[in-house]
């Protein structure tokens, strides 16, 4: 939870003093296709609780994706891997709404803690809805809201990113 | 390296689990101050051989209603008028009232019982209790692994005999916001080392989330995947031989409009009947839970 109010912060400040993103030579923002490409680290989203992603944008207006994630739970080996597309219903410059969606898949391993019990693991597969904002330069920062859909209903959920583009 | 040396034991401090408390099965003198558990008589003589006896588990929520209020509830339901043992968590005792309410419910059910004080609340207790209307002896208390950040919790047990044949009884209510290695681990030595003939019931908490350091449930997680711990626990204590008759009925307690199936009666050495959740005494949040059982001939 730590690793994710960091983020959140560091992403909140960043677009305060944001200008239009310059390299060192003072030159105007970066393209998207000058820089398709994008690693990011997350906090909540896709992974649930914290991921890590890449992405490469097709078109200006369209990009492929994924975020993996492993987190402990108290013993427990969380696995998750979400695969997403992305589109800009709105674009300005560095600054976007997006959407995407994607599968959802997550496997729960849990080992036994005590010796007389064989611990079990559960596997499944959802989908999710993403849409929020985007500030994209060299840097990239987003906030998110997020439904989340499987055999058990539906949740709402949100997360925020922090990465770089290539 | 001596401040790597620190940032390990620094990071190995935050990422501890249970703290094991020495937790041990404590008799009534071991207990002083505060713990002293409270006990009390009924009036009738022990169950002849052979009989079914009604067990009812209920989490009475933060000291529960007047004793006054639930007897009358239990003695206008058909089924709840019948108990025989009665388990009870979230029980309180506050100094001014002169009598814990347990010994009043007890009394006004013709019962007898024992309370056993679980941590300070306000300017009195909390804790778990069972109530019988056989006598009970060989009590004992347990104060179970503490999680971090979280609130002592205890295990409460005696013996009822069915004839000549005992039954061993033990109650509990475990932590909220615990993972299913956790809640094993905290349930553990409790049951671990019970006699072949046994029941334990009680507010397991076995709500349906992954948790994020105690604190975040993954509700979008639990969408996905199962993360319902009620049949990881059922699936533990049928590991160590117990059956759990109260897992069909269905869930236990509502709150917020979301219903879940924390509460259970476990039962080992035993055959079991009826049982069934008592969905119109609301008291609580949970609900009553009972099941018949008899020992083996």
């Amino acid at each position: 939870m730590r690793a994710a109010a960091v983020v959140v912060c560091v992403a909140l400040a960043a677009p305060v003093n944001a200008q239009p993103a310059r390299d060192d030579g003072g030159e105007p923002a970066a393209k998207v296709e000058d820089r398709p490409n994008a690693i990011y680290v997350e906090a909540l989203g896709k992974g649930g609780v914290w991921g890590v992603g890449y992405e490469r944008h097709l078109a200006k207006w369209l990009g492929l994706g994924g975020v993996a994630s492993f987190t402990m739970l108290d013993g427990q080996r969380m696995y998750s891997l979400t695969p997403y597309v992305l589109v800009y219903p709105l674009r300005s410059g560095s600054h976007g709404m997006f959407v995407d969606g994607g599968a959802n898949l997550i496997r729960i391993d849990t080992p036994s803690p005590v010796p007389e019990w064989d611990g079990m693991s559960e596997s499944g597969i959802g989908a999710e809805l993403s849409a929020g904002y985007e500030y994209r330069g060299k840097l990239l920062f987003r906030f998110y809201v997020q439904a989340v859909a499987g055999k058990s209903g539906v949740a709402p959920w949100g997360g925020a990113s922090i990465g770089w583009t290539l | 390296m001596n401040r790597l040396a620190a940032i390990l034991l620094v990071c190995a401090a935050g990422c501890q689990g249970l703290d094991d408390n020495n937790a041990h099965w404590m008799s009534m003198d071991e207990l002083s101050g505060m713990f002293t558990p409270e006990v009390g008589s009924g009036t009738r003589r022990a169950m002849a051989a052979g009989g079914t006896l009604r067990v009812v588990t209920y989490n009475i929520r933060d000291g529960g209603a007047d004793p006054t209020e639930i007897a009358a509830a239990f003695r206008a339901n058909g089924n709840l008028a019948n108990a025989d043992v009665v388990m009870l968590q979230e029980a309180v005792f506050y100094p001014g009232e002169g009598t814990t309410r347990i010994s009043r419910l007890a009394q006004e059910l013709d019962m007898g019982w024992i309370y056993a004080p679980a941590r300070p609340d306000k300017d009195g207790t909390l804790g778990d209790a069972i109530i019988s209307r056989y006598p009970l002896s060989d009590f004992a208390v347990m104060h179970l692994p503490i999680a971090p950040r979280k609130r002592q919790r205890i295990a409460v047990a005696a013996t009822v005999s069915i004839g000549d044949q005992d039954v061993r009884l033990v109650t509990t209510h475990l932590d909220t916001s615990l993972n299913i290695t956790d809640r094993v681990l905290q349930l553990r030595p409790a049951v671990i080392e019970l006699p072949e003939v046994a029941l334990v019931g009680g507010d397991f908490n076995t709500n349906p989330y992954a948790w994020q350091e105690g604190e975040v449930p993954l509700v979008p997680t639990s969408q996905i995947v199962d993360t319902d711990q009620a049949p990881a626990l059922d699936d533990y204590m049928d590991s160590i031989g117990f059956s759990n008759p109260t897992a069909a009925l269905g869930n236990t307690e509502v709150r917020y409009g979301i219903e879940s199936r924390l509460d259970a009666v476990f039962v080992r050495g035993m055959t079991y009947g009826d049982r069934g959740i008592e969905r119109d005494v609301t008291l609580s949040d949970h609900w009553p839970v009972w099941v018949d059982v008899k020992t083996l001939p």
